[in-house]
């Protein structure tokens, strides 16, 4: 006879915990703040207990210690209940008190899901249940229990489908049911920090096998950054005995001896090509999470074993925990989980629980699962285990049942190095690869996923693993530098490769226990039962990918740790398989959750601004963002700054034009081919207007390019298409005329850029400029001089300009462009110089006809499109683009050029209205419909005018002057316009600009 | 560099932050001159100037000769040397005023560094004198490993109009 129950058959007996003196009274969520599983202090133990740290479990006062995790401390308070299962809201309590424990997810403050087994107490934290409704003890929506046959896996895609009207409803009903925590939108933004690195060896696991592999590596000279997912190093020792927890301590000592980077409460979340790691540290304080990119040359995949739960009906009750939970809240946080206990065994991990418990005083039936018997039940009432159900029909009355049922190898960062993991039967787990099978490559593995020995077999494995990596990094590090021209000179040869010479570790056998005669849960973060996979099965999901996606199954917080290999079991008996036929699920990254606000990172945003920029702000700029720039939009009143233009003359910071220097024997012809116009004939001196098209004839960018020289040119391009022709142009250069002797200079930075505009410009300019005559015959439209601007010497000056005024660009070195900027203003105070922004360019751009591109063009006009036939010169060599437009402009009647879209000027008829920019173009169609014909591009008030003026693309049937066209606004109101017979609708002529 | 008139650097204030083992200083005034190799290319500007890509070499007179790419090469002609730049290359273009310069220097320089790029600073992989094309805080830079008195230092060198943006991504960095 059990000391703690009955011979088969034998009904229930004593309640457990009752008269222990060790239960509290649990009448709502809240635990009393007393500490009746917390033993007195024991060797080993990480908690310290001259500093108590007060916080509160839904609302409740509890009192911890410093080292304790959450649910450490709650268990040590007698908390027994964390949260509700996601689907059924089946009460939950510690599975295995740590990072994987799928019942400890907590909401702490404003942060959501909170995984308690691992994030350690702070004074004042403030833990609530989640997922639980209106309270964890007494949770309304347990009652979806009662439908759960309705419920079972998969049905979501099945209902809810009908009547689609419904779906509003419906999706309000569900979104209450969503599981998980509550995100504060009012919480504090975190910041997320993020750094790279570039470790020879990155060791991914602090156990014995881990830290004797990173000890190794170091002491053979490679860098090695270690990572281990919990708090501290050791692994499994721990939570062992006294000489493993001194081994622990000297493994780590000689870590940290050997140089070794440690980084504990750490994760290699995912491995890419060439051993691209994604390594997440978290801060143990509830911090954010920050990404280290790191770009290892050897990975060492020491992630030990995770421990498995069993399958049984009742097996998601609070009180069944697995050994290993067991043994870290005994041995770690000196917590009793339980007074009366069995312990289920079919390994060793096992009987030291066993072993532990009852040195902790706790009452231990020890079933040693070998033998042959299971575990059938665990049944209790109000999310407490009462009794224990062996297969041979023994009912044991306890608190605790602890199962040992075996290990699953958490190979997923060497799958995702392409490593398929084979199943073992005899030992009951899978293995990275069949037994004895060399390691090629820089990604390796040892320790309790490579195979089973003693931990000196462990440690040597690991060392010898350590060599191997810090030899074949070497060897890769050799090659690297010698790739590299601005890496230091190598010494002597190539380090040879390396074999995999390491003596395997064994395999010891284990029994295969996943499942008992009776049902249970397999997912418990995702809720799904084995009676789900077998209904999955049973409708043709009988492939244990469709099984997951179909179940859920593996896709919950544990991400497939606790549950893959039982997932594959279940499916595996219900298709009539094998494990290894089976096989198991695709393993992705990450290895762990991790938070999305870690994948994000720091963001950087690259902003841009010119050397004017301060004075724009202390003159009261609205800024406004183009591209990375930050531009003045205005200075209060761009109407009256347009004003002051047309009447006086006003001053813009141009500066992010663009701008190259193109110097070279071959520059001119590197200009006939990018643009559609000639330029073998432009004088020194003169600028004149490009437009630059793709192959296929659609617009890239346009500008002016003056010709300071016999082989030297300054070419402009648009503000935004800066960069893009850069590239644009060298593509160019380097792929199809390298013989070309040119150099392209980006100089966009070097020039601050001022364009002078308005009838007093050249008044204002004569007073700044001595060494250049400004006089409208010496210095005419569309030519470019060189001289000093304020005393600046260097300054390049090109009469042209986009507000249709006359008007002077002058680009200034940039260091002194806030000293020409503020003589300008000095210098014309008297002749109401005033600074203007882009919108007041814009307005006068669009007075006058110029076309923005990007704005007025998309990725399909082409140059005809915009009324550039006169500009494309068919009679001069290839040029890009040059087939493409000689179709549009002398293709077959009725393909081109009426083919195409025309850019046309377009006033509205009500000269108040201004159409928003975008607004469609439509015209009528003879069975009385209408058809959209084209749509506003630009769109303004012209205060010059005072009247609304628009650029449009229309079909070229509709792009005759004084054609009507009707305008959609975005209210569906009709607005009737005339095409224009100009561009311009101002100074068609260009006499101001001309002056 | 006309001494006459105030050069505005990119920043708005002090040129300078400092944390605990780093330091960044703009050095943005630095006379800057880009050289390219002759168009009928046959080494002379490379026996001429000591350094290939991916050095950089000290040329007297606080002149430092950068190889920035193959055929190319960045001299910074020292802040106060009033060092001339040689006459070498086919097309030399001032990128005085176009370029801002900043120097991270100090212990824990590497540390800054990394949480604003993903270059690999060993000291194997980019020794003293080396020079690379980085992206640093997502701003393309050129990254020149410039020690000075046996202190590591790195001069980072980006367009102008990125420089104080830059400057406070990296001074961030350090802070953090």
């Amino acid at each position: 006879m059990s000391p703690l129950g009955s011979g088969p058959g034998s009904g229930p007996g004593q309640a457990p915990g009752s008269g222990s003196g060790t239960c509290l009274r649990r009448n709502d969520d809240r635990v009393v703040p007393m500490s009746p599983s917390r033993l007195p202090a024991r060797p080993g133990e990480v908690i310290d207990r001259e500093r108590p740290l007060t916080f509160t479990w839904n609302g409740g006062a509890v009192t911890g210690f410093a080292g304790d995790t959450i649910a450490s401390a709650l268990a040590a308070s007698g908390c027994t209940v964390f949260s509700r299962s996601m689907k059924y809201h089946r009460p939950r309590g510690i599975l295995t008190a740590d990072f994987w424990d799928p019942n400890t997810l907590v909401q702490v403050g404003d942060e959501p899901n909170v995984r308690g087994g691992h994030r350690l107490l702070e004074a004042g934290m403030a833990v609530s249940a989640q997922n639980a409704w209106p309270s964890l003890r007494w949770d309304a929506k347990a009652l979806t229990a009662l439908g759960g046959r309705a419920l079972s896996a998969g049905f979501y895609y099945k209902t809810f489908m009908r009547p689609r009207w419904l779906w509003p409803a419906y999706e309000k009903v569900l979104a209450r049911f969503a599981p998980g925590g509550v995100i504060d939108p009012a919480s504090a933004p975190r910041r997320h920090d993020k750094r790279y690195a570039h470790p020879d060896v990155v060791v991914a696991g602090g156990g014995p096998a881990g830290l004797a592999a990173a000890v190794a590596a170091a002491r053979e000279g490679a860098g090695v950054l270690l990572v281990e997912h919990e708090h501290s190093l050791g692994g499994h020792l721990r939570w062992g005995t006294k000489s493993e927890r001194s081994m622990a301590a000297a493994l780590a000592g000689a870590a940290e001896a050997a140089g070794v980077e440690i980084l504990t409460d750490a994760t290699v979340a995912g491995r890419w090509e060439d051993n691209w790691l994604a390594v997440v540290e978290r801060d143990g304080a509830g911090g954010p999470e920050r990404l280290i990119k790191a770009r290892a040359k050897v990975l060492v995949v020491a992630a030990g074993l995770i421990e498995r739960p069993y399958v049984f009906a009742g097996n998601d009750r609070p009180g069944v925990m697995l050994s290993g939970g067991a043994r870290r809240l005994l041995n770690l946080w000196s917590v009793r989980p339980g007074s009366r206990a069995v312990v289920w065994s079919a390994n060793a991990a096992g009987d030291a629980a066993a072993a532990d418990l009852e040195a902790a005083g706790v009452v231990v039936e020890h079933v040693d699962a070998r033998t042959g018997r299971t575990v059938t039940a665990a049944e209790g009432r109000r999310g407490a285990l009462e009794r224990v159900v062996l297969s041979d029909g023994t009912r044991l009355e306890v608190d605790l049942l602890v199962t040992a049922a075996g290990w699953t190898a958490p190979t997923s960062l060497l799958n995702m190095a392409g490593v398929r993991p084979r199943y073992d039967p005899a030992a009951a787990r899978f293995f990275p690869a069949e037994p004895g099978t060399a390691e090629a490559g820089t990604v390796l593995s040892t320790g309790g996923i490579s195979g089973d020995g003693s931990l000196d077999e462990l440690v040597g494995h690991g060392e010898a693993t350590g060599r191997l990596a810090a030899a074949r990094a070497a060897t890769l590090a050799h090659r690297l530098r010698v790739a590299t021209a601005w890496a230091a000179p190598v010494d002597g040869p190539e380090p040879p490769e390396v074999p995999d010479e390491r003596t395997p570790l064994g395999r010891d056998p284990h029994p295969e226990l996943y499942r008992s005669s009776t049902d249970g849960i397999v997912d418990l973060s995702e809720d799904v039962g084995s009676r789900d996979l077998r209904h999955a099965a049973a409708e043709g999901f009988d492939s244990v990918e469709l099984v997951k996606r179909w179940t859920t199954a593996t896709m919950g917080s544990a991400q497939g740790k606790l549950e893959t290999v039982n997932t594959v079991a279940v499916l595996a008996e219900a298709t009539g398989s094998t494990i290894s036929e089976v096989g198991t699920t695709t393993w992705r990254p990450p290895f762990a959750p991790v938070t999305l606000g870690a994948l994000a990172g720091r963001m950087f945003e690259p902003l841009r601004i010119s050397s004017l920029h301060d004075l724009h702000v202390a003159a009261g700029m609205t800024p406004i963002q183009a591209g990375q720039w930050i531009r003045p939009e205005h200075y209060g009143d761009p109407a009256a700054e347009v004003c002051n233009v047309r009447a006086n003359v006003g001053i813009i910071d141009v500066s992010p034009l663009g701008k190259l220097d193109i110097r070279g024997p071959d520059a001119t012809d590197l200009l006939s081919l990018l643009y559609v116009n000639k330029w073998r004939r432009l004088a020194i001196g003169a600028v004149r207007y490009g437009v630059m098209c793709a192959e296929d004839g659609v617009i890239l960018d346009d500008g002016v390019t003056g010709r300071l020289g016999e082989e030297h040119y300054l070419m402009s391009t648009t503000s935004s298409g800066s960069g893009a022709m850069e590239v644009w142009i060298q593509n160019w250069l380097q792929t199809e005329h390298p013989d070309w002797r040119v150099r392209v200079t980006p100089v966009t930075d070097a020039y601050t850029s001022i364009n002078v505009a308005g009838p007093r410009s050249r008044v204002l300019l004569g007073r700044l400029v001595d060494d250049v005559d400004l006089g409208p015959e010496a210095f005419k439209y569309m030519q470019v001089r060189r001289g000093t601007v304020a005393g600046v010497a260097g300054c390049v000056m090109w009469r042209i300009g986009f507000t249709g005024e006359l008007s002077y660009e002058l680009h200034v070195p940039a260091g002194y462009g806030p000293h020409v900027w503020q003589a300008l203003l000095a210098a014309g105070a008297d002749l109401g110089v005033a600074p203007f922004g882009l919108e007041a360019q814009r307005i006068m751009r669009l007075e006058k006809g110029h076309f923005i591109v990007g704005q007025d063009t998309d990725a399909l006009t082409k140059a005809p499109t915009a009324g550039l036939e006169w500009l494309i010169k068919l009679d001069k060599e290839d040029f890009c683009g040059r087939p493409e437009l000689q179709w549009a402009l002398e293709g077959e009647p009725g393909d081109a050029p009426d083919a195409v879209p025309r850019l046309v000027a377009v006033q509205p008829t009500d000269p108040s209205y201004v159409p928003p920019e975008v607004c469609q173009i439509v015209a009528a169609t003879p069975d009385g419909k209408e058809r959209i014909i084209g749509r506003i591009t630009s769109s303004r008030f012209s205060p010059t005018l005072e009247r609304s003026i628009c650029l449009a693309q229309v079909e070229a049937v509709h792009a005759g002057p004084d054609t009507e066209l009707t305008i959609v606004d975005i209210t569906g109101r009709r607005h009737t316009a005339t095409v224009m017979l100009h561009h311009a609708h101002f100074d068609p002529e260009g006499e101001r600009l001309r002056a | 560099m006309d001494e006459q008139l105030e050069f505005a650097g990119p920043l708005a204030g002090a040129g300078e932050a400092n944390g605990e083992g780093w330091s960044l200083r703009d050095e943005s005034r630095t006379p800057k001159l880009l050289v390219y190799e002759d168009f009928e290319p046959d080494g002379a500007v490379e026996r001429q100037l000591g350094v290939g890509f991916g050095a950089s070499a000290a040329g007297g007179s606080g002149l430092l000769v950068c190889g920035i790419r193959p055929g190319e090469w960045l001299l910074l002609l020292g802040e106060r040397s009033g060092a001339n730049p040689p006459a070498v290359g086919a097309v030399t273009v001032d990128l005085t005023h176009g370029v801002a310069m900043f120097r991270l220097s100090g212990p824990r320089a590497r540390d800054v560094l990394a949480s604003v790029c993903s270059i690999d600073t060993s000291e194997e992989m980019f020794p003293d004198g080396a020079v690379c094309g980085a992206s640093v805080a997502r701003v393309a830079c050129t990254l020149v490993r410039d020690d000075v008195a046996g202190e590591r230092s790195y001069l980072i060198l980006s367009q102008r109009s990125s420089g104080r943006y830059l400057f406070d991504a990296v001074r961030d960095a350090g802070a953090r």
